[in-house]
């Protein structure tokens, strides 16, 4: 039986996977310098991404290879959070690495393999090819944690990423067996149509709530993100960007795709798991992050409470719902790397400023590295005009239409708490005299490039949301 | 014989699995355990396939081993690098990450 294959529909997915094997081929011969790497890189990944927002435009549907691979504007938005990620990672990467050829082409090889994954968690349209997706993901991501075998503290990251990774896979595979089992396919619309309100198994409740737990861990929602702050604060300070950044996108991607669209018929029941988890998330995350020293841990937990916000979204489980997440996760993504990497930026001759107390004084003496850093960390705690007032206001709103004004009361104290530990830092930048005289390195030009991209994102969101709003609406599932 | 009894055996085997991978303190045995809940999945996957009278299980299943065979590559590879720096593989020892 000939197989017909639609090409058009698998560019961006084919242009990454050709960017992947330039690199692979190019990492080969010792007489290239390796730097170019990166820009390949990003010359890749901004033609996925251009590609992606065309065929986002022109409203492209789809399947492919026997209904397991299915394009239309959800992946295609996804895609285009996924690869805004991977250009910016690998803009702030550029400096980050130095000047090393050894160490250049397998990290960006992993990056763009990782993003292949996401971009295959988001179109997946079969439970098989999600958990491919999701393990090709993750698989380079607990390389690239461990990143720098010199240094102990990224191994023993990557170590810790790799357990509770591998053990979080394993949990999504049992649930993937047991649905299995329940609705008799493993295609989400098979299941879809399989499953009614009556014809429920304790199989498939089991596999739901297995799923659930296996998402948590992908997304660090409490009660599964101990591995978070441990694997940020050791990882390579761009890694734990990327990590924070579009892995988070691609687990809710899946767990939209899977929820909304295979298990609408349970609603009733994982509705209230949800909300739960919303709530101990955000709390936990934020009231964990007010007692960190070490500013990647603090933003681990920020990113923990984000995630919490994010489930606000999941609760509603309306097209609102979906739209807020949707936009949401664009934003954070934004505003998240660009908060990492103005802790990049912040380096000193010896190291990395790491400890909160170490930006003292900064915003005077380095005013551009203080102006980046505070308008992320004001995005990150939602003050307009910065696109997270706008990523949260329609979660909140949407939460609200769907009758969830509770939850929207506690994240909008959360959202309190979360202003104290931001402006904490925005405060010892501008307010506290340094106890010790730090002498810091020059900029990096990429670096600066990368964070400006960061910051007119964030203000542009922030000022004018409508223009992207209709998009996000449109691509709802 | 029924589905029941394989899904029984194959709930047994992940449980184990999950016990293995909290009590134990060696990564390398978790790592085991590990292996053994993917293992139990794929039975699962293998059994309910035969019950259904289609394929699509087993198909799964061929998957799950080549990506469980990457995770042993890399994972392994991890704990290797881990090793070199400080001469254990216990996860109570390598702790310098927490707070």
């Amino acid at each position: 039986m000939p197989i017909e294959i639609n090409w058009q529909l698998l560019m961006p997915e084919l242009v990454i996977a050709l960017t992947l094997i330039i690199v692979l081929i190019f990492d080969m011969f010792d007489s290239i310098s390796k730097t170019i790497l990166g820009w390949l890189t990003i010359v890749g990944a901004g033609i996925a991404l251009w590609v992606s927002i065309q065929m986002q435009q022109a409203g492209t549907v789809g399947t492919q290879f026997n209904d397991m691979f299915k394009v239309d504007s959800f992946s295609l938005f996804f895609n285009i959070i996924f690869l805004i990620s991977t250009i910016l990672v690998a803009l702030i990467s550029l400096s980050y690495l130095g000047k090393d050829d050894r160490k250049q082409g397998p990290y960006y090889l992993l990056i763009l393999l990782a993003t292949l994954g996401m971009m295959l968690m988001a179109a997946g349209n079969e439970l098989i090819v999600v958990f491919l997706g999701l393990e090709l993901m993750s698989l380079s991501l607990y390389v690239l944690a461990g990143y720098f075998r010199d240094n102990p503290v990224s191994s023993e990251a990557g170590m810790k990423y790799l357990l509770l990774g591998a053990f979080a896979s394993a949990f999504f595979l049992y649930g993937i067996a047991l649905i299995y089992g329940g609705a008799g396919t493993t295609s989400i619309p098979g299941i879809a149509s399989n499953l009614t309100a009556e014809s429920q198994s304790p199989l498939l409740l089991g596999g739901m709530f297995l799923l659930i737990v296996g998402f948590g861990f992908k997304v660090a929602i409490v009660p599964f993100h101990q591995w978070a702050p441990d694997v940020y604060e050791g990882a390579p300070t761009t890694i734990a960007a990327f990590i924070s950044a579009g892995p988070k996108a691609a687990g809710f991607a899946a767990f939209l795709r899977i929820f909304m669209e295979a298990l609408p018929a349970m609603q009733s029941q994982w509705g209230d798991v949800i909300i739960l988890l919303a709530m101990l998330t955000m709390t936990v995350g934020n009231v964990i992050a007010i007692a960190q020293t070490n500013i990647k841990r603090m933003l681990a937990y920020s990113s923990i409470a984000h995630a919490g916000y994010v489930l606000i979204g999941l609760a509603a489980a309306n097209n609102e719902g979906i739209s807020s997440v949707m936009l949401y996760l664009l934003v954070y993504c934004v505003m998240n790397i660009g908060a990492f990497g103005a802790v990049i930026l912040a380096k000193t001759t010896d190291g990395e400023c790491l400890t909160i107390s170490d930006y003292a004084g900064l915003g005077f003496r380095k005013p551009l590295l203080g102006l980046f850093m505070t308008l992320m960390l004001l995005s990150l705690a939602g003050f307009p005009p910065t696109a997270g007032f706008v990523g949260k206001f329609y979660i909140f709103k949407s939460a609200v239409q769907a009758g969830h004004t509770w939850l929207v009361i506690i994240g909008a104290i959360n959202t309190a708490i979360s202003a104290f530990y931001y402006l904490r830092v925005v405060v010892t930048m501008y307010m506290r005299e340094p106890e010790e005289e730090l002498e810091f390195s020059p900029y990096p030009s990429t670096l600066v490039v990368g964070l400006i991209l960061a910051v007119i994102g964030v203000l542009f969101i922030g000022i004018l949301p409508s223009l992207l709003l209709n998009s996000v609406q449109n691509s709802v599932l | 014989m029924g589905l029941e009894y394989y899904l029984i055996l194959s709930a047994l085997l992940f449980t184990t699995g999950v016990i293995g991978v909290l009590i134990r303190r060696n990564a390398i045995i978790i790592f085991m355990c590990i292996e053994l809940m993917l293992n139990a999945a794929n039975l699962a996957f293998v059994a309910i396939s035969r019950h259904l009278g289609e394929t699509t299980g087993q198909v799964f299943v061929f998957f799950v081993m080549t990506v469980a065979a990457a995770e042993v590559a890399i994972g392994l590879a991890i704990i290797v690098s881990v090793f070199k720096h400080r001469q254990t593989v216990n996860v109570d020892e390598v702790n310098s990450l927490k707070g």
